[in-house]
């Protein structure tokens, strides 16, 4: 069995529109989700019962039905309510509440783990609730969101292939159509794998700089198996 | 500390009669728990009020109830005539007028010690940052740090980070400083100096009340001394007397434990 470099070749643009896709879909839904995931949490956390109870009930259904099943019905159960949303931006929007469900709660779990001594130092300082926890609390979080809030990034890049179900012409829905063409699934699919490996990577080398910077060891020393 | 203050008034005559805070019948639980039983006891302006006893007796919890870090279900507390209430405003107020340290410091430690102790000043005061860096600058020579104002918190002693904390505080220029525990997560050679610096803010007339286990600080600095076991006030006195005729079992019973050693 040969390799077919010339079958990939031959559709390269195909392709890199698909990678394409793949990158503005996903660099516009994770600040988006992250955003909701931030306005979330804060509804989580808040004293009013209706907002707790709303934020609750969000991250319960988000996070307990396939994603797929979420795109479905945005793309084909919503019409029948005379919504109609493009593909592309039915991605944009699932993707962003998607990954927003998962962000609410590592930002609950970041607050939660930085010290109660924080909030009752603030609180007797007499600093308002709003203040306090832009200048005191959030810069704290770091450490503590960036780890896992770089494995849902990770997840929301490689979940967009699902897209390719709804007329998306992202990288996997690109794959179907040069294997298409060609009839060359094995090299058709190792260039797609080899493809989102090299994004998730570069994504990856990404947040190690925001790692570094922010002080935080892939593993600390302490907890290195020698 | 003069030997003839009569036991039935535990305040020093200097003071001026005026009550700061006053704490009527207060109760308070943890769900089916009783932390505080009928809690009532002033504090007048100037004085300088310890509260010891055992650890679970509920000291901490009282004075945190003071600023509203906890809140309790019956009684009331009245702070300079204000009643405090589940309303954010007068919370808001009494909190910018009471001051507060804590065992483990809490200092901000993604702040250099000056940004900790501006940080208040700005945001509840509405002082521009000169004038703010500038009172921070004044409290920070106060408790003799200043050399420190641009480390961060981590890099400084425990000792250290208890001073700053004070200062912190200070710089909001309470009317009262609450300590909780200050000195119980140090090592004992940076005791003193915490205390020290307690003992020059009493000097110059500050309203105190502190939580610590420091016999020597309170029979040195504290106007009264009251003590507190399972909830309940269980006595108070002027430190002479509190110390050298204890009138409750239970208090001589911790005296004895705490200098047997």
């Amino acid at each position: 069995m040969t390799f077919d470099y010339m079958a990939i070749w031959n559709n390269r643009d195909i392709l890199i529109d698909g990678v394409l896709t793949t990158l503005l879909v996903s660099t516009i839904a994770i600040p988006a989700a992250i955003c909701i995931g931030i306005a979330i949490c804060m509804m989580r956390i808040s004293k009013s019962r209706l907002l707790r109870w709303s934020a609750i009930s969000y991250i319960e259904v988000i996070r307990n039905i396939p994603f797929l099943i979420l795109i479905f019905l945005v793309f084909y159960a919503l019409p029948f309510y005379g919504v109609r949303i493009s593909g592309l931006a039915t991605g944009f929007i699932c993707l962003s509440i998607y990954g927003g469900a998962y962000f609410a709660e590592i930002f609950r779990g970041g607050i939660q783990s930085v010290a109660t001594g924080q909030f009752d130092a603030s609180k007797a300082l007499g600093l308002k609730y709003s203040f306090y926890m832009r200048r005191v609390i959030f810069p704290q979080l770091y450490q503590y969101i960036i780890p896992p809030g770089t494995n849902i990034a990770l997840t929301m890049i490689k979940e967009s292939s699902l897209l390719s179900m709804i007329t998306v012409a992202e990288l996997t829905y690109a794959a179907h159509d040069v294997n298409g063409r060609t009839f060359t699934p094995i090299e058709t699919f190792t260039t797609i794998a080899l493809l989102y490996w090299l994004i998730s990577t570069l994504f990856l080398k990404l947040t190690h700089i925001l790692q570094v910077k922010f002080g935080i060891d892939d593993v600390q020393d302490g907890l290195a198996i020698r | 500390m003069t030997q003839d203050t009569p036991v039935s008034t535990p305040t020093c005559s200097k003071l001026k009669q005026e009550v700061l805070i006053e704490i009527r019948q207060m109760n308070k639980w943890y769900s089916q728990f009783q932390v505080l039983k009928d809690i009532n006891f002033s504090v007048f302006t100037g004085e300088r009020v310890v509260i010891c006893g055992p650890s679970g007796s509920g000291k901490s919890t009282l004075i945190r109830c003071i600023n509203r870090l906890e809140v309790h279900q019956q009684g009331d507390i009245i702070f300079d005539g204000i009643t405090l209430t589940d309303e954010l405003k007068s919370i808001d107020k009494i909190r910018s007028e009471i001051g507060m340290c804590f065992q483990q410091f809490n200092l901000f430690p993604h702040l250099t010690v000056l940004e900790n102790l501006v940080l208040a000043p700005m945001s509840v005061r509405n002082l521009s940052r000169t004038k703010a860096k500038e009172l921070g600058l004044h409290y920070l020579e106060k408790v003799k740090i200043e050399d420190q104002a641009d480390k961060y918190p981590s890099q400084l002693s425990g000792g250290q980070q208890q001073r700053v904390a004070i200062a912190r505080a200070l710089c909001m220029q309470p009317r009262v400083m609450l300590f909780d525990e200050p000195t119980s997560a140090l090592d004992p050679e940076m005791i003193s100096e915490v205390l020290d610096t307690m003992e020059e803010l009493a000097a110059e007339g500050m309203t105190m009340i502190c939580v610590t286990h420091e016999m020597g600080f309170a029979r040195k600095v504290a106007d009264r001394v009251i003590f507190m076991d399972a909830g309940r006030i269980v006595e108070e006195n002027d430190p002479v007397n509190f110390f050298d005729s204890p009138q409750n079992p239970r208090t001589q019973k911790f005296l004895k434990q705490i200098f047997e050693h």
